[in-house]
């Protein structure tokens, strides 16, 4: 709905605006359920992957189905406080 | 068609094309081969 919203707006996002967020800092032993949970308040969940490589650990990549849901998850998740690590979320490019 | 709707209107299809469904294997493109798993949803998760 906040697609349709947008559309009678004729909002434009900006270029870097997308449904794929890179997210770093997140705790290594992160469960799905928590990632559904912590991301899921925002909007309908395309996929989650999740790094489990020594280089890859701690970061994941959430994709949603609506670039809106992702731009609003985006700004209110930046600095946002899991077991006492701030995360950080980037629109993947 | 007044130029602001037709600015809305240009706005709106781009939008759209962003905002296309995309298809698994498109995903996997996107993303580096090895080193991410893919989470399955947890059963209780419905797409609200």
């Amino acid at each position: 709905m906040a697609l349709i919203a947008a559309k009678r707006a004729g909002i434009r996002l900006p270029p870097e605006v997308n449904r794929i967020l890179y997210i770093r800092n997140l705790p290594w032993k992160i469960s799905s359920e928590e990632l559904y949970d912590i991301f899921g308040k925002f909007g309908p969940i395309r996929q989650i992957r999740l790094g489990n490589a020594p280089d890859t650990k701690g970061t994941a990549y959430v994709i949603f189905d609506d670039i809106f849901d992702a731009k609003v998850a985006c700004e209110h998740l930046s600095g946002f406080n899991v077991c006492n690590r701030y995360l950080i979320v980037l629109y993947y490019q | 068609m007044t130029p602001e709707q037709l600015r809305a209107m240009r706005w709106n299809l781009e939008l759209d094309e962003r905002n296309c469904y995309m298809t698994d294997d498109e995903l996997d493109s996107l993303f580096p081969q090895e080193g991410y798993t893919i989470l399955s949803a947890p059963d209780g998760y419905k797409k609200l």
